[in-house]
């Protein structure tokens, strides 16, 4: 297949908004149909910044699955990326005339695959050196420079058991342009209104090709949990501690 | 009224969380490939503080930033300077203004393997076409290539001529088509192609076929538009 048959093909399986019924549970309502709600977990340092600029970071080290992007899951998945942070924060993203990728198919992954091959030296410097990374990262970003893919959707390619499932849930890139409508990195404003509202109770380890859940569901069968809060902690505790049963006190603020 | 705030020192400041030394930092073989990333993600953090005091002065720190890769450089700086590439490639027109050119083609000639001088035209194609998409006769690339003489007077491209060909004709390829408004990469890469070919006259068509060729199979689409932007 030539490269311009391949990009028609390409251009083809492209979107313009939200028509994929894995992303149409994540829409909002009535006057908000278009806004397709997002969460995205951070490490708590990074929080204040966030909510003061209202913005996310598009991330752009070697190694991220569709290249330098904001990545993010619709709210319909809001344990699939826990693992990335302690807060929650979710915003949205204006659908309306952009442009998605559907990696979730095969065909969208053949799509990609059959492209790269047109570029012999990045593809080379792929497969066969020790900077696959850094040509994994051009590719992607390439890709998706070429076609002006606003967002890639995709399934989670990291595990987490209880917390992620590899076969339904959904992952997204969410591009962040630069001057030239090239991918960027950095400040990206493209997911909006963002409002902290999770803070994570379960802690990971790295394992494998993922990540590993310490206290769900392991630990966490067989015991009941309750809220406390910031001032009657010492109150709860030492209920929790005298109970019959076992109990553990999640402390509020 | 009240009084301007004055603008950070932007040396001072990068001073004073050893910009230098997280530079160095990026290329330290005693570091893990982890403690490395740590440390760009660090650095990144700390360069979005700063920009967050002053965003309409904060294009400035790219002087100062530049200035750690002038002179001779050490092999342990390729990985912060593929860096600052990276960190130039997502920054606007304002900041991109400030860059030094002529550095960066210094740079470029330092650089020892393809993947990096790759990394450096890329961002000096990105910067030209973002901040002079219309005069691609001042391209420090074509400078490149009529200084170090990269066609051979038999109308061959030399290997490095041939290295620098095969970038602009992949980052055209590559790159989204022309829309108004937007700096092109396509078109400007093309046209940048077209003086490094011949810097007078209109590029020989056969010459420039045979350019194009390199691209591969393009498609008569592409190919077209291609030979369009070359052979003006």
């Amino acid at each position: 297949v030539s490269l311009s048959d391949l990009e028609a093909n390409i251009a083809q399986w492209l979107t313009t908004g939200v028509s994929d019924s894995l992303l149409k549970s994540s829409l909002g309502k009535d006057a908000d149909q278009y806004k397709l709600y997002v969460i995205k977990y951070t490490a708590a340092k990074f929080l204040s910044d966030i909510l003061t600029s209202g913005s996310l970071f598009a991330a752009n080290a070697p190694g991220y699955t569709w290249g330098d992007a904001v990545y993010v899951a619709p709210i319909a998945y809001p344990r699939s990326t826990m693992m990335y942070g302690q807060a929650g924060v979710v915003g949205s993203l204006d659908t309306i005339g952009k442009t998605f990728y559907n990696a979730v198919d095969p065909a969208g992954i053949a799509y990609y695959q059959e492209w790269i091959r047109h570029f012999p030296a990045l593809y080379t410097q792929l497969t066969t050196t020790v900077h696959s990374n850094h040509a994994n990262r051009e590719l992607r970003n390439k890709f998706r420079s070429r076609f002006a893919i606003d967002c890639v959707f995709f399934r989670p390619d990291e595990s987490c058991s209880s917390y992620v499932y590899p076969a339904a849930d959904l992952w997204l890139a969410v591009t962040e342009w630069g001057v030239a409508r090239q991918v960027a990195y950095g400040r990206s404003f493209a997911v909006k209104d963002l409002k902290w509202c999770a803070i994570a109770t379960e802690a990971f380890e790295p394992d494998s090709l993922g990540y590993r859940a310490i206290l769900h569901p392991t630990l966490s069968a067989k015991r009941t949990f309750s809220k406390s809060s910031y001032t009657n902690l010492e109150r709860d505790l030492r209920t929790a501690y005298l109970a019959t049963t076992d109990q553990v006190v999640i402390t509020e603020f | 009224m009240a009084a301007a705030a004055p603008l950070p020192d932007y040396t001072a400041s990068l001073a004073a969380f050893l910009l230098g030394d997280y530079l160095a930092q990026l290329g330290d073989p005693r570091l893990t490939e982890e403690e490395r990333f740590e440390r760009r993600t660090k650095l990144e953090y700390e360069l979005w503080k700063l920009e967050d005091l002053a965003p309409m002065s904060a294009y400035r720190m790219v002087g100062v930033i530049s200035q750690t890769f002038a002179g001779d450089l050490d092999a342990k700086l390729f990985p912060a300077i593929e860096w600052y590439f990276d960190f130039l490639s997502a920054k606007n027109q304002q900041w991109l203004n400030e860059v030094n050119l002529v550095q960066l083609l210094t740079i470029r000639r330092a650089l020892p393997t393809r993947r990096l001088r790759d990394r450096a035209l890329q961002t000096l194609l990105l910067i030209e076409a973002a901040i002079h998409p219309d005069h691609p006769e001042e391209s420090q690339i074509a400078r490149l290539f009529r200084e170090d003489e990269l066609i051979t007077g038999d109308r061959e491209l030399t290997p490095q001529g041939a290295e620098i060909v095969e970038l602009l004709l992949r980052e055209a390829v590559t790159s989204p088509p022309f829309t108004p408004n937007v700096p092109s990469i396509r078109r400007y890469s093309m046209r940048v192609l077209r003086f490094c070919l011949s810097p007078v006259d209109i590029p020989d068509r056969a010459f420039a076929e045979s350019v194009l060729g390199l691209a591969g199979d393009i498609g008569d689409s592409l190919y077209n538009e291609l030979s369009a932007l070359l052979i003006v």
